[in-house]
């Protein structure tokens, strides 16, 4: 759909989409083990006394937070492509191409392996290391990309490649000598929202938030790059605060959702490109879209992930995968995402 | 007003400009011609503060272009560079809506004053009915008047143009320097841009300038720069330079390469 000929008006196709989240993570409720109908799940939301207390408790201390966490890390994902893809120009852009993903997966390998135990502010340490790691990784790749006070987006996605090797291989390497452990870095590292509670849902939410806000404020600044970053600086725009800033939202974003949920790939990919079909291509509607659409997307493969066999969940990174695959090739099949017309000009 | 005064610039150790001074006035259409890797485009670089000189200065005004913010600039001076991107599907009314961003930052809101400006800017360039179109499926005539289009937007005393026609057919390169050559006699705009073809220059350009051997080597008229002489000095080629039939203006027809005279 060309952008800006929808006779649709675009708030409406918001509402539209708002009230399809909202219906989504109401029947996402009652999915689980113990299916719940959507009236008792209604019931239980709003007080009422037809549902017993055991079925409260599942709707209100397991599956909320569980459901909220998925739309949450979801929408950090979707908003954090959107930021990375925009910032690069690139369409392939994720948020783990400037390491993030690695960097993450080797804190988390590394508390597994030393026995972390628990953090002094309620995250365990596994989460609390991975968020550090992507940090960790996204600053070395932003430090050796630097040149002279400018950071060129092709030494950024270059450095991205290998500091995200490095990390990789040092994973494997401890997954190689820590064969005792392997099963928990390997689950780790598929992603999943079954240790999801209030704790570790309000931090994550917070900061997800603030960073989705901070950058859909500074939305002009994506929207100018797409000329060029010449052309940015032509329109009076300081091309390497833009870049640091979207860089490092999209980056806190991207730490925070794998602390809370593991290695979720596919989303952040995915979403902008959704968000772009349905608004245009103005950053002001395609970060809210991602968000939307993101948490959306999420939400709806932990539904999958946890009733599509009976008595165990399927990590939800896998679920993800094998959803967005396909339809990543579909975009690229029936869209004109020509690799070629997008870095052309 | 605009002014490069004994500009040197280089990238790492080779300089590529070397003191070069020149100025830019109202209401003229300077056209800067030279050989390739001459340093027309880095000239233009300078001038927009997209690059910073290694000594001499550029001065925006009276001050000096790198003690201006680059928002400050951009309110007073629009470029257009020879190679845009266009990553994403922007329709033309957003991207032309741009132009608006000098005034605006990255977060100011359009108001009412800002839409008519971006609706003026089209209507100038003759884009109007394209407003809706994905500038990712332009051509190249209706991209460059979208670019210009975003130019004025940014409501600049001057406009620079890095190669503007290049990649256009015949009809789109007269349509473009028409355009231009007309926004600087009508609204006394300073205007300078790169030209490859001479003839174009010729047709165009009040003052020529030629930069040749990290300098501007002649400048001044049409017929003052667009000699025989200076040209085989310049390209290394002989030229006969004849009349316009229609515009008296002068008409370079290639011979052949200059015989070596080493």
């Amino acid at each position: 759909m060309p952008s800006g000929q929808s006779s649709f008006p675009r708030w409406g196709q918001f509402l539209l989409l708002f009230c399809g989240v909202g219906l989504l993570a109401l029947i996402s409720l009652g999915v689980g083990d113990v299916y719940i109908s959507p009236a008792e799940v209604l019931a239980a939301l709003t007080g009422g006394e037809q549902v017993d207390d055991s079925t409260k408790t599942i709707i209100i201390n397991l599956r909320m937070p569980r459901i909220l966490l998925a739309l949450i890390v979801g929408a950090g994902l979707g908003t954090a492509g959107a930021g990375y893809q925009g910032m690069f120009r690139n369409p392939l852009a994720d948020p783990f191409v400037i390491g993030a993903s690695s960097g993450a997966a080797f804190g988390a390998a590394i508390a597994i392996v030393l026995m972390w135990g628990e953090t002094p502010f309620g995250w365990g340490a596994v989460p609390v290391s991975a968020m550090a790691g992507a940090l960790l990784a996204v600053g070395l790749v932003y430090g050796i990309a630097s040149v002279g006070g400018r950071v060129p987006t092709v030494s950024l996605l270059l450095a991205g490649i290998a500091v995200s090797s490095i990390f990789s291989s040092m994973v494997a390497l401890m997954m190689y000598l820590n064969e005792e452990q392997l099963a928990r870095i390997t689950g780790w590292l598929m992603g999943s929202f079954a240790r999801a509670n209030w704790d570790i849902f309000w931090p994550a939410a917070a900061i997800i938030v603030c960073c989705m806000l901070t950058l859909w404020y500074f939305s002009r600044g994506l929207d100018v790059l797409t000329f060029g970053e010449e052309s940015a600086a032509a329109l009076g725009f300081q091309m390497n605060q833009i870049r640091f800033i979207v860089i490092m939202l999209a980056t806190l974003m991207t730490a925070t959702s794998v602390a809370a949920g593991g290695i979720i790939g596919f989303i952040g990919l995915l979403a902008p490109h959704g968000a772009r079909m349905l608004f245009g291509a103005r950053h002001a509607r395609v970060i809210p879209g991602s968000a939307f659409i993101g948490g959306a997307l999420l939400l709806l493969a932990d539904d999958v992930s946890r009733s599509i066999m009976d008595s165990r969940e399927l990590p939800v990174g896998v679920i993800c995968a094998l959803m967005g695959s396909p339809f990543f090739l579909y975009l690229l099949k029936t869209r004109q995402y020509s690799l070629d017309a997008e870095a052309g000009g | 007003m605009l002014k490069a005064d004994q500009l040197t610039c280089a990238y790492g150790e080779d300089p590529i400009l070397d003191r070069l001074s020149v100025q830019l006035n109202p209401g003229e259409v300077l056209v800067l011609i030279g050989p390739n890797g001459a340093g027309k485009t880095t000239l233009m670089r300078a001038l927009s503060r997209l690059l910073k000189p290694t000594s001499g200065k550029v001065l925006l005004g009276e001050e000096d272009i790198w003690k201006q913010k680059p928002r400050e600039v951009a309110q007073q001076l629009a470029l257009a560079v020879q190679q845009e991107h266009r990553d994403w599907a922007l329709t033309v009314e957003e991207a032309v809506s741009l132009g608006r961003s000098p005034y605006k930052g990255w977060t100011g809101r359009m108001v009412t004053d800002d839409h008519d400006i971006v609706e003026s800017s089209m209507q100038q360039m003759g884009i109007s009915l394209l407003r809706d179109r994905e500038i990712t499926s332009l051509s190249g005539g209706e991209w460059r008047r979208m670019i210009l289009a975003r130019a004025l937007a940014q409501q600049p005393e001057i406009l620079l143009l890095d190669e503007p026609t290049s990649g256009l057919d015949l009809k789109y390169q007269f349509e473009i320097l028409t355009l231009v050559r007309d926004l600087a006699h009508t609204q006394q705009l300073t205007v300078a841009l790169t030209l490859h073809d001479l003839n174009q220059a010729a047709l165009y350009g009040d003052r020529i300038a030629l930069i040749s051997h990290r300098e501007i080597v002649a400048i001044g008229k049409p017929e003052e720069v667009l000699t025989p002489e200076i040209i085989g000095e310049a390209y290394e080629v002989e030229v006969h330079v004849l009349r316009h039939p229609e515009f008296q203006t002068p008409l370079i027809v290639p011979i052949g390469k200059r015989a070596s005279t080493s």
